[in-house]
């Protein structure tokens, strides 16, 4: 909101990151002509950022919240349903990676048709967005939910190797861009402050519609063939080297595509249902504007200073220095990078929101933090000793999805709402190609999304259980000194 | 137990957000039993901000009830302290009720999303500033259900202090904003203000 704090704030965020790489600039890792482009970018994630944020606070947020409560006013399971699902559709169908996913997993199984996957998963999220809408009115819980859908994600992905299996993990993060993220988050949070339940399902649509797309892979690749041509390797299509013209004009295209028919259904709904009185509509549009420019001014920044920087730190540093300090580089890495997530900092203000400050967004970000911090850390880990994807999925989502019984279901849903939205352009841009550098072939370095989205899973819910252990012993404080 | 032989009033203080607790603490040193925190948004004067859509403040709403004494050396306390931003009103004055007080606050309650509108008027017609507040509504008595849930009418609560004198234009103002002439859209109630002061030093 007040756009100077914020922009401290993400100025703090940005810093981290900045600090480290002039570190190691000065140190082991000089970076010459790159660095002039790193500092811009920099400070191009700064004044980015604190726009996006400024804007979704005026603008996607109270759209989604708005949405979310005409949709429960209305009362038709129908209509509700509808309109949940043509939005997942929409916002998949539009969305630039989605389309380099589907490329992906072509050439790994020609069998599949790109088109037809890239339909399948707008499907999947669609339907998986409806599922959520409905369970967050009913207030049913969503372990149930979760641990349904993943049960039949484990048995899927146990027929399809571990190439497919990491894609179909990283499509999840790729189908909702940053600009949906915010809008989903906020619809669930709407939807859910109309119904009369506790705060407990404000959160979780974000991690239920994060399934659909997982299965939807899964389920093609398995029908498709049922073994798969092994990892030959695939690298992201080699971007021309950072040019700041190139970057910003990719950038721009690649955002309007993404959020221009998110945009063209919310200016319909604004006739059909919204009806933002005159004020109120400006802010609104101009806050949808802001974050716009916000989101293409850093992910231009991204794209042109960190992105090379990333690369060259993880080849350096991993061919000249021990695996110990890659390792213990990526912890650093993990932790500072994912503050500067622009998704991660929405759902943490919201958080802060819905709980009127009891749940303080700086402890969930310093969870989030750590989570992340170790599932960089892992990723290089198993970069070095090889060890299949299939273990951490298997082992790290079964972990989370037991913690959903101990830990509050306000938690739980933010857990799992925080996997989708830490895995965000920081991480795929940065901290893959610092992966891809180390490893030196894109087989590996595959997964790392995957890995980061599941750590949150579980450190959140940690969090969770810590504050519930907190609370029950102020609240036998408070009987003894009452008594 | 009931309080009936001191005179008690009614504390309102908006601060800065995060300056609540700072706020509690001083009023709990200065004698206060208690208050509740509501998290807020202000709208700020800054005219440029304002067109940009930018103007938006977090704020913190502090809600407590004292005993005259103790409210004032409250308030006293917190502009020594010097280091809380905000402003200060105190509601229900001393048994002298329908005597003309300088301020007044104007509550506006209304379903969710016609603050902006509401605000917009409101400072075209003399307001300084007003505070924001979410809440729910209760009182539909059929109790509207979808698949089997209640729902809620989700509210905005707008808050605007000001000058005595200018009040029925801010009234005014509001109540005949065009997308506030659905029935059953909100309520608007003004009170006399005891006392009120800026917190802070200035700077």
């Amino acid at each position: 909101m007040d756009f100077l704090a914020k922009l401290k704030e993400t100025l703090m965020s940005v810093l981290p990151i900045v600090g480290i790489v002039l570190l190691l600039n000065f140190t082991i890792a000089p970076l010459g002509s790159m660095l002039w482009p790193f500092l811009v970018g920099a400070l191009m994630l700064v004044v980015g950022l604190s726009l996006f944020l400024a804007g979704t606070d005026i603008g996607m947020a109270p759209v989604g919240e708005k949405l979310g409560s005409v949709l429960a006013h209305k009362r038709s399971v129908g209509f509700m349903l509808v309109i949940g699902f043509v939005i997942g559709l929409v916002v998949t169908l539009a969305e630039p990676d989605v389309t380099v996913l589907a490329g992906q997993v072509h050439s790994l199984n020609p069998a599949i048709s790109k088109t037809f996957l890239i339909l399948m998963i707008a499907i999947g999220l669609g339907f998986f967005l409806c599922l959520g809408l409905l369970r967050t009115v009913l207030g049913f819980h969503l372990k149930w939910v979760l641990l349904a859908s993943y049960l039949l994600v484990f048995v899927l992905i146990s027929f399809i190797g571990q190439s497919m299996a990491s894609i179909s993990f990283d499509a999840s993060g790729a189908t909702t861009g940053p600009l949906a993220v915010p809008f989903i988050l906020a619809l669930g949070l709407g939807v859910s402050a109309s119904t009369s339940h506790d705060k407990d399902s404000s959160f979780g649509l974000t991690g239920i519609a994060s399934v659909g797309p997982i299965l939807a892979v899964a389920t093609l690749a398995m029908m498709a063939s049922s073994s798969p041509a092994e990892a030959e390797s695939i690298v992201p299509e080699a971007e021309a080297v950072a040019n700041f013209g190139n970057s910003f004009i990719h950038t721009l295209k690649s955002t309007t595509i993404g959020f221009g028919p998110l945009a063209l259904i919310i200016f319909v709904l604004q006739f059909a249902l919204l009806r933002f009185p005159k004020i109120k509509l400006r802010k609104v549009a101009l806050g949808i504007v802001y974050s716009f420019i916000g989101i293409v001014i850093f992910l231009t920044g991204v794209d042109f200073g960190f992105v090379d920087v990333g690369r060259y730190l993880g080849q350096t540093i991993s061919q000249n220095y021990s695996p110990a300090l890659v390792i213990a580089l990526a912890l650093v890495f993990g932790g500072i990078v994912v503050i500067a997530e622009p998704a991660v900092w929405v759902l943490t203000n919201q958080v802060e929101n819905v709980t009127a400050g009891r749940i303080r967004k700086r402890m969930v970000m310093t969870f989030i933090c750590l989570g992340v911090a170790v599932a960089v850390a892992l990723a290089m880990v198993r970069i070095y000793l090889r060890i299949n994807y299939l273990w951490f999925v298997f082992i790290g989502v079964g972990l989370a999805l037991i913690m959903t019984f101990f830990t509050p279901a306000l938690f739980a849903g933010l857990a799992f709402d925080s996997g989708g939205v830490a895995s965000g352009p920081m991480s795929t841009t940065f901290l893959l190609s610092f992966a891809l550098g180390v490893s030196g072939s894109a087989d590996m370095g595959f997964g790392l999304v995957g890995l980061i989205a599941i750590s949150p899973l579980i450190a959140i819910q940690i969090l969770g259980i810590l504050f519930r252990i907190k609370e029950g012993r102020a609240r036998k404080e408070a009987r003894h000194a009452s008594s | 137990m009931l309080l009936l032989d001191k005179q008690h009033l009614l504390l309102i203080a908006i601060v800065g957000h995060g300056q609540a607790g700072r706020f509690m603490k001083i009023a709990k040193d200065a004698g206060s039993t208690g208050g509740s925190v509501i998290p807020a948004k202000g709208t700020a004067s800054n005219t440029l901000l304002r067109v940009l859509g930018l103007g938006d403040k977090s704020k913190d709403m502090v809600i407590m009830v004292s005993d005259d004494e103790h409210a004032h050396a409250i308030v006293d306390d917190v502009r020594a302290d010097g280091r809380i931003q905000g402003v200060v009103a105190l509601l229900g004055s001393k048994g002298e009720d329908g005597m003309a007080t300088k301020w007044k606050m104007i509550t506006i309650i209304v379903n969710v999303g016609y603050a902006d509108d509401i605000m917009d008027a409101a400072r075209r017609a003399g307001a300084g500033g007003g505070t924001i507040t979410h809440a729910r509504g209760t009182a539909s008595p059929e109790d509207v259900r979808f698949l089997g849930v209640p729902l809620v009418p989700e509210k905005e609560m707008i808050m605007i202090l000001c000058e005595s004198e200018k009040t029925d234009a801010i009234v005014n103002a509001i109540s005949s904003l065009e997308c506030l002439d659905e029935p059953g859209i909100g309520i608007l109630f003004t009170q006399g203000v005891s006392g009120f002061m800026n917190l802070g030093s200035g700077k």
